[in-house]
């Protein structure tokens, strides 16, 4: 029923680009090209379904990783633990540069001399990198896009994420980019979440007793096997909990199984719960700066005693937060050393306090970044 | 051509689910907070709680967004591989010959859901698609161009109007094309209602629908247009 005088050389072209097009920007073609390559017996390139909806970046493993896995896949808690010191986003940096491919750390090293540095052999000079770079792409993104996929590639996609008006966080960063750049944006991603998450402080004073680690457990009420996905902070009814980095509330409110409850969005991926709380000092929406108190401790919800559950999740993946408690850079927190994990109670819920030393704990606790100076532990 | 129309819109369908998930997560949250309030409240439910956790929210927010997508593809993107075009001699002998005209004049008189909806989303759609054959034109060509081949600065501008070309060229040859597949489908579907003395409301009801707000959410990013020019 159409006229064809139109069909020729552009109608075929632009057919072709519509066609190259989908197969590396939809599901649909990601489904078309798994196909091809299992025919093929070749292996896809194609990221999972899923993926096409996150931009590839701070949760892309997620979909393909199991999840019961606590650290994004190619990273070991122990790999994490024994970073050097250095300032955070340094650190994150550091880390998953050391398991790029030599092309890439080659790579990044050149990018360093033009910053004139001399190597990246430590997380303090991938720090010091990254804080000159910035300067010239305008964000932590930009500069930690740039270590990775090369200075051109990274001014390019800032240059096209502010055309399109937009703020150049990684997210955008990543559409600006053709989809053979994922490599570079999955290190990118997990240096920042890794960065953001080196940088989280303590909720409550830093030597306060670990009354249930994180990991598996049988659960004190339940009496089954499950994943304790924070650590039980133990600590007096009414002790400040302050937040351990700048961010938005996602939620505060209150629930029978995790009590008066506040959800921190950190952003670049990271997120920190705190429940069991008596009373919530701020409202889902507002902003929040590190150290300000959001809550009240203690003993609402399904609790055996006061306590604070701590929680830190990484590209919407519980981690023991423990893993990110690594020395600090000397013009951060001072060094704090990890406490030893405690087993876990055994029976029933932990005695009450007496009043008299809860509220001395208690204004010992408030103190956060100061250890309490008659108490290291909550007396049994 | 009919597959270079299919891809076009699915390209734009993609585009606009892309834009939607986040906000399905936020409402799968809502559901999950208020989920687990409920089940929290009887000791025999207590341990479902929390057994759905910020993972699998963000996956069951995803698989929706992707049902989403492919709901649209197989309702509203689907009819565009019906497309056929035929030469001017036969077009000069026929019957009956639909022309934007004809079709127009026939949603002007009797509108329905699908006559109005369909053309319009699958404009929306099309564009969308052909701004995201413009930017993978354009970011394809500076990564191959950059570097040894030429200057930064010169793939940059380069790989612009390559991109700007490109969506030029989809719009003009795709774009059009599109609509009018979209509204002779509308139509159709809708006439042969008519024929069985039916009403042609509900027709491609769900597929209206559907993709109408995907459509909107697109078109509220249509500042991203300008970055071609910028």
């Amino acid at each position: 029923m159409f006229r064809s005088n139109s069909r020729g050389l552009f109608d075929f072209l632009a057919a072709a680009l519509c066609l190259w097009a989908a197969a590396w920007h939809t599901p649909v073609g990601a489904l078309v090209r798994g196909g091809v390559a299992k025919i093929s017996g070749r292996s896809s390139e194609g990221r999972p379904l899923l993926a096409y909806f996150s931009g590839g970046v701070y949760d892309a493993r997620e979909v393909e990783v199991p999840a019961t896995h606590v650290i994004p896949e190619g990273l070991s808690p122990e790999v994490l633990a024994i970073v050097p010191p250095g300032t955070a986003l340094g650190r994150g940096a550091w880390a998953v540069l050391q398991r790029q491919p030599p092309a890439m750390r080659s790579a990044a090293d050149t990018f360093a001399q033009r910053y004139q540095l001399t190597s990246l052999a430590t997380p303090d000079d991938v720090a010091t990198l990254v804080s000159r770079a910035k300067a010239d792409f305008v964000t932590d993104e930009g500069a930690v896009l740039a270590l990775f996929a090369g200075p051109e590639l990274a001014r390019y996609a800032v240059a096209r994420a502010q055309a399109e008006g937009r703020a150049p966080t990684l997210e955008v960063l990543s559409r600006q980019l053709p989809p053979g750049s994922t490599a570079f944006f999955e290190a990118a991603s997990q240096s920042l979440m890794f960065g953001t998450a080196y940088a989280l402080s303590w909720p409550v004073a830093p030597m306060t007793r670990v009354s249930s680690p994180f990991g598996y457990r049988t659960h004190p009420t339940l009496r089954t096997q499950q994943l304790h996905t924070g650590v039980d902070l133990s600590v007096p009814e009414g002790t400040h909990v302050k937040v351990v980095a700048d961010g938005v509330v996602k939620r505060a409110s209150e629930d029978a199984v995790n009590g008066r409850v506040v959800i921190i969005d950190h952003g670049r991926g990271v997120t920190t719960a705190y429940c069991h709380n008596s009373r919530l000092l701020v409202t889902t929406g507002e902003k929040v700066t590190a150290g300000q108190v959001i809550s009240e401790s203690g003993n609402t919800g399904r609790s055996t005693g006061p306590h604070l559950h701590y929680q830190v999740e990484l590209g919407r993946r519980p981690v023991d937060p423990f893993v990110f408690r690594g020395r600090k850079a000397s013009s951060e927190l001072p060094d704090v050393p990890v406490p030893p994990l405690v087993p876990k109670p055994t029976t029933g819920a932990p005695p009450a306090l007496p009043p008299g030393p809860s509220k001395a704990l208690k204004a010992a606790f408030d103190a956060v970044g100061e250890r309490p100076d008659d108490a290291t532990e909550v007396p049994p | 051509m009919p597959l270079g129309l299919f891809a076009l819109v699915a390209v734009g369908v993609h585009a606009a689910a892309d834009l939607v998930d986040d906000r399905v997560l936020v409402l799968i949250d809502a559901l999950d907070a208020w989920a687990d309030g409920l089940l929290a409240r009887s000791e025999t439910t207590a341990a479902w709680v929390d057994r759905i956790g910020p993972l699998q929210r963000t996956m069951i927010a995803r698989f929706i967004a992707l049902g989403w997508e492919l709901s649209v593809d197989l309702l509203v993107v689907f009819p565009q591989l019906g497309y056929s075009e035929a030469d001017e001699a036969e077009a000069r002998f026929s019957f009956r010959r639909e022309t934007w005209r004809t079709l127009l004049e026939r949603v002007n008189r009797t509108p329905t859901p699908a006559r109005l909806v369909r053309p319009f989303v699958t404009a929306i759609f099309s564009a969308g698609g052909a701004y995201a054959v413009a930017r993978l034109v354009e970011s394809t060509l500076f990564v191959a161009l950059q570097g040894d081949v030429a200057p930064p600065a010169v793939a940059e501008g380069l790989a612009r109007a390559f991109g700007g070309v490109a969506m030029v060229l989809v719009l003009a040859s795709h774009g059009w094309r599109a609509v009018l597949r979209a509204l002779e489908h509308a139509d159709a579907a809708c006439e042969a209602r008519v024929k069985q003395a039916k009403s042609p409301w509900p027709v491609g009801l769900w597929g209206s629908v559907l993709s109408f707000p995907l459509a909107v959410a697109l078109l509220l990013e249509a500042q991203n247009l300008l970055a071609l020019v910028r």
